[in-house]
């Protein structure tokens, strides 16, 4: 040890400082707060070598879904006369069905709409059930307590049944709008059938959501920092913005992707059942439930959506999963 | 889920009768001392001591409705066919001969038929089967209001005027009477077991009593039935099956496992797709159709003649059969084949076709369908609104797929979509579609049957045409059957002329059955009947 | 588990507190129950079609056992009549499905085997699931938790009806081992596989992260450190502590196994309630729909409540609201 280190003298020159700019501050605090946040998350998920396999499963099948088609030389509902019922070949790798339909290019739109599926009940599950929930939280008192119920109801809903009466309910009046209102015309190209399935999984699966979004408010509503800003006059608004949704971020998007793969079981149960999509749609579901008919005699139709589908949920899971663990290391689970 | 729903046939008939001891025995152990004729070992299946057992795919549980008057569904009906008899039975072959009844005495205008009870015919339960049974059997059916309730309207009033004779009144002369009276809806009821029972009658096994071939010894709901041979029917001896259990089920994919696993020798349902070994095919008489909305409800477009004409002419109806691989045959009427006179000339050699349906005039029928189309203003489809296409089952979607694909590719239509509904046939009966399903299968092999179903008001099509009305009142006014059939063939003329419905193809009744260990299956019109199924 | 209460006084007070809650939660049940009767009810009668729909009945005939049931009344007054007839213990008979017989009967009849089916389906799942969850958990990355690792992800992600078509047509038709149907000897195989997979790949997957979980935990290592054997460390606290998110998850379980067999049973013919879950509905028969919510509806419910109940009991820390 140098005792001399006190003394030792230590030459500055003026110069080699430069004035700060005017909004380094503001800079920094977003670089450590947001940036940093959102680097440290992808550095634990770039480690975490399962979760970015099932990424890398995920982005193949999504250019399968949406790129496959463009280039498959044939249609979704393209019926090829003479070639029904063929096993996979050259020409038709995962065979055609009875009506001659190449059962590839079916598959792809298949995912495409299993993956629509997935993705937009995901989205509406997360717009339903973090509105409500955060209403409740942050409104508190009464509102909340009944509110509250309402969930506690909802989740004791036999689940199988109310999706299918609800379907069954919506199916004919959404038919009758989307011929006949003007603006609801487009969304005829996907199908009434399809619109149910979504307003279906929004209408139930919402309040996992809701109690998750509430726990978090309610847990935020009693740190220091928010009182704080209370205090110091920050607003509703501001609070959600400033407070409650980067907190919240981590597990919202987890709990979304693992929202996907429930809502494609869904979509493959209801098809299961006879009442999924409209034909000639086809979805990951119906071709499994369509091959089920025929399994004795076709068996290998029912291996690719099968595959596929499998594939897709268990991507969803894992990467889920793995995001859950990035986005928010203390919730480890 | 899928079921062929009351597509029963009335031709059908059967059970054997003959004399034979009263007795009593509900039928619970009923390991009957029969003296059974042909080979009625059982080797490999679980039999009572001398008779042949096995198991059968009785459809799912809403079918096997064990209440004569209130069932509807083919299974249905044939499991009745086996508890129950009625004046007529079907025999061996399959054809209509006395059952409870020992004799029939017709009266000169053919509006009188005076019945004679047999002497040994009893319920299971001991009593003896009395004219009475047979008079409250047919006012409970209309009572019951089930699908089968209009069945006896030809006869104007019945009477027991003692225990063992019936007296029967009919409105008009009826040749086909005693079809009619073999089919299960006019079987005998018992007035003191329906009111002891209420509501639940014929639920349980021990809720109803038999007078047919078998008694119902085991009822797990949703799961199975099992029938016992009686051994005090009269014709007990020449019945070799001693014990039916009928399997229900739900799923046509689980259907097809158990036959080819060999747990169930014969299933009336099945998927329809696939080469599948144990398929057996009988004449059917049927019609399976594409039909268009034409009534106020319906959709504009499709009230053009020249729209639905178009629509038709450019379905190739060749490769819907081939695609089904059942044995149909092409429809280019709307009555099927086999309808036939005394001297057995068919209805359908007399009737105009509709349009060609060779393979070789495909393309001119092509072009004819392009042309009516743009006439009625939609070349190539230009414009044509968007339609929706029902059917209520998973085959019957694939077909209106390949319908709506013809439509695509010939006339340029894209806006049809099929659906399945699930109320399918309420949807259809409220004319609440544009364009549906409709299969007839015939009540009974009589050209009227086929052709009232496009009478005014009582058409799914909305179709209503005075023209047509009149030429077919015209024809069941009469009891000449040339007169009957020129009529006949004048309703078909309009139906060609205005095509409210699309015929496809007329498709024949199919079945699983293991023909391979297994004889004597009576198999008439769709309904069965095992009562006299050996082993190989 | 335990309180430490220094006064008996206190004890009674929380007890009291714990059972004012109870009473209060039965309440809400009761009313969630209501609830859930009234929107089924209305929603059931909106679906298009009703119960006496087919392809050759008669509108006479349909219109007479519509006036016979009261369908032809407005909805309002069927519901009112609904309840009256639930409160005295009647939920009607069923219109089609299995006509004429009370609900109540077939409810339970058919509850008894799902019940039975799903009872064993969640001990198969309970005594897979955990051992190989732990196995894979201690054995971290070697080669046992790759393995069960990679069947139960695959186990997790295969739809049901796909698992039981596989089974039906390797188990049963091809290798003929198993018959299809229920009632056959060694019928339930099949279906309890089928009802079991995913369950236990679950508890797999949970039990193993579980395990992971609490072995990181500080006073394990604070075990070690004070000497005690790796195998009471493992065996004795890792285990017991790593149960507690298992069992938490048990509940859902039961109610999920017990409500979701409607695959299993009706492609393996059980004849179970899950069947009727779907058949009620697109039959239309109201009565028979009806009855299988309220059952349904009931059970969850049920279990719900005791389970909150439990965690009260097992952890008073876990606010009960």
């Amino acid at each position: 040890m140098d005792k001399n280190i006190l003394s030792m003298q230590i030459k500055v020159d003026p110069s080699d400082f430069e004035p700060l700019a005017a909004d380094y501050f503001q800079n920094e605090k977003e670089d450590t707060e947001e940036i940093g946040f959102w680097k440290a998350s992808w550095r634990r998920l770039k480690d975490n070598k399962i979760a970015m396999f099932a990424l890398g499963v995920i982005f193949v099948i999504l250019l399968f879904a949406v790129i496959g088609p463009m280039i498959s030389p044939y249609s979704y509902d393209e019926q090829l006369r003479g070639d029904e019922s063929m096993a996979p070949c050259f020409a038709h790798p995962f065979g055609t069905d009875r009506l001659g339909r190449d059962l590839l290019v079916r598959c792809m739109i298949g995912t495409r709409i299993s993956l629509t599926v997935g993705i937009v009940s995901a989205i509406i599950v997360l717009i339903i059930g973090s509105v409500y929930g955060a209403v409740s939280g942050l409104i508190g008192g009464k509102t909340d307590t009944i509110m509250m119920r309402l969930v506690d109801i909802v989740y004791s809903v036999p689940e199988i049944l109310l999706i299918v009466v609800i379907k069954l309910v919506i199916d004919e009046p959404l038919t009758e709008m989307v011929t006949n209102v003007a603006w609801m015309k487009p969304l005829q190209k996907i199908g009434p059938g399809l619109l149910a399935i979504f307003i279906v999984y929004g209408c139930l699966y919402w309040v996992g959501m809701a109690r998750i979004v509430r726990g978090q408010v309610l847990q935020l509503k009693e740190m220091e920092y928010v009182t704080a800003a209370t205090a110091l006059g920050a607003g509703k608004a501001k609070l959600i913005k400033d407070h409650l949704i980067p907190n919240c971020i981590g597990q919202l998007i987890a709990t979304v992707m693992l929202q996907i793969p429930s809502a494609i079981f869904t979509e493959a149960f209801l098809s299961f059942l006879g009442i999924g999509v409209s034909a000639p749609m086809a979805s990951l579901g119906s071709l499994t439930s369509d091959a089920l008919d025929s399994i004795t005699s076709y068996p290998y139709r029912i291996v690719f959506p099968a595959v596929i589908i499998s594939l897709i949920i268990l991507a969803f899971n894992l990467f889920g999963d793995g995001l859950r663990d990035a986005l928010d290391p203390k919730m480890k689970k | 889920m899928k079921k062929k729903l009351l597509s029963a046939m009335l031709c059908t008939v059967m059970v054997a009768g003959m004399l034979s001891g009263c007795g009593s025995s509900a039928g619970t152990e009923t390991a009957a001392e029969t003296t059974a004729a042909e080979g009625t070992t059982a080797e490999g299946t679980t039999a009572s001591a001398d008779g042949l057992s096995f198991a059968v795919c009785g459809g799912s549980e809403d079918a096997m409705v064990l209440d004569t008057a209130r069932a509807g569904t083919l299974e249905g009906l044939s499991a009745c066919r086996h508890l129950y008899e009625g004046l007529y039975k079907l025999d061996q072959e399959g054809n209509t001969v006395l059952g409870q009844a020992a004799s029939v005495d017709i009266s000169e205008d053919g509006l009188t038929y005076t019945f004679t009870l047999r002497d040994d015919i009893t319920w299971s339960d001991g009593q003896p089967v009395v004219a009475g049974d047979f008079v409250y059997g047919w006012q409970y059916l209309k009572e019951s209001a089930g699908d089968y309730c209009d069945l006896l309207s030809m006869i104007s009033t019945s009477e027991a005027t003692d225990d063992k004779t019936l007296v029967v009144t009919l409105a008009y002369p009826c040749s086909y009477l005693p079809s009619v009276l073999a089919f299960p809806s006019a079987y005998p009821v018992r007035q003191d077991i329906v009111e002891a029972n209420g509501d639940a009658y014929a639920t349980d096994p021990d809720k109803a009593v038999y007078n047919g071939a078998y008694a119902a010894t085991e009822w797990t709901h949703q799961e199975s039935v099992v029938m016992t041979a009686r051994d005090d029917y009269y014709d007990a001896a020449n019945i070799t099956a001693k014990e039916i259990t009928w399997q229900l089920m739900t799923e046509t994919s689980t259907m097809l496992a158990s036959f080819q696993s060999g747990d169930i020798i014969y299933s009336d349902s099945y998927p329809e797709e696939g080469v599948l070994t144990g398929l057996q095919f009988a004449s059917g008489y049927n019609t399976y159709c594409a039909l268009f909305n034409v009534g106020e409800n319906g959709p504009e477009v499709l009230k053009d003649a020249n729209v639905r004409k178009a629509l038709s002419l450019a379905i190739d109806r060749n490769r819907l059969v081939s695609i089904r691989n059942l044995d149909d045959e092409v429809a280019n009427t709307y009555a099927p084949g086999g309808l036939t006179d005394e001297s057995g000339k068919e209805f359908n050699s007399t009737v105009t076709p509709w349009y060609s349906t060779d393979e070789a005039d495909y393309e001119a029928n092509c072009e004819e369908a392009k042309a009516l189309l743009a006439e009625a203003g939609y070349a190539d489809g230009e414009g044509f609104p968007a339609l929706s296409y029902i059917v209520n089952n998973d085959g019957r979607r694939e077909i209106a797929e390949a319908v709506i694909s013809d439509w695509k590719e010939v006339l340029g239509i894209d806006t049809v979509t099929v659906e399945i509904v699930d109320s399918f046939f309420a949807q259809r009966q409220e004319q609440d579609y544009d364009i549906a399903y409709f299969g007839w299968y015939m009540d009974y092999p009589d050209v009227s049957n086929m052709m009232y179903t496009f009478v005014s008001g009582a058409s799914d099509s909305g179709y209503a045409n005075e023209e047509y009305d009149a030429a077919y009142n015209a024809a069941t006014a009469t009891a000449d059957t040339a007169e009957q059939w020129t009529n006949y063939a004048k309703c078909e003329e309009l139906l060609a002329a205005e095509a409210p419905v699309a015929p496809l193809f007329h498709s024949q009744n199919s079945y699983l059955f293991n023909s391979d260990s297994y004889d004597g299956l009576v198999y008439y019109c769709g309904n069965f009947y095992f009562g006299y199924v050996t082993e190989k | 588990m335990q309180l430490v209460i220094d006064t008996k006084g206190k004890d009674w007070n929380i007890k009291m507190e714990l059972f004012q809650k109870i009473v209060k939660r039965i309440i809400l049940a009761v009313f969630s129950l209501f609830v859930i009767v009234t929107i089924t009810f209305f929603l059931m009668n909106l679906i298009p079609g009703d119960p006496f729909m087919s392809e050759k009945a008669n509108a006479e005939a349909q219109a007479i056992l519509r006036a016979k049931y009261g369908l032809d009344q407005p909805v309002i007054v069927q519901y009112g009549r609904y309840l009256s007839n639930l409160f005295q213990g009647d939920m009607g008979n069923s219109y089609v499905l299995q006509k004429g017989r009370a609900i109540r009967e077939i409810v339970t009849e058919s509850f008894a085997v799902s019940m039975q089916l799903g009872i064993r389906a969640l001990c198969t799942a309970i005594f897979v699931g955990i051992p190989f969850g732990c196995i894979a958990g201690l054995w971290k990355d070697k080669k046992p938790d790759g393995v069960i690792r990679v069947i139960s992800a695959i186990g997790i992600s295969v739809p049901g009806y796909v698992v039981a078509a596989i089974l039906m047509l390797i188990l049963g038709v091809q290798l003929k081992l198993f018959p299809i149907s229920y009632n056959k000897p060694g019928g339930s195989i099949m279906p309890i596989i089928t009802l079991a997979l995913y369950p236990t790949c679950y508890l797999i997957r949970l039990t193993r992260a579980s395990i992971l979980e609490v072995l990181n935990q500080d006073y394990l290592r604070t075990e070690r450190a004070k000497g005690m054997s790796e195998f009471v460390v493992i065996f004795i606290h890792a285990l017991k502590n790593s149960l507690i998110p298992i069992i938490t998850y048990l509940g859902p379980l039961t109610a999920s196994v017990l409500t979701g067999g409607f695959v299993a049973e009706s492609v393996f013919n059980v004849p179970g309630l899950g069947r009727y879950f779907v058949s009620a509905i697109s039959s239309r028969d109201y009565t028979l729909i009806m009855g299988t919510t309220i059952f349904y509806a009931a059970l969850i419910i049920t279990m719900n409540l005791v389970c909150d109940i439990l965690y009260q009991i097992v952890d008073p820390r876990i606010k009960m609201d």
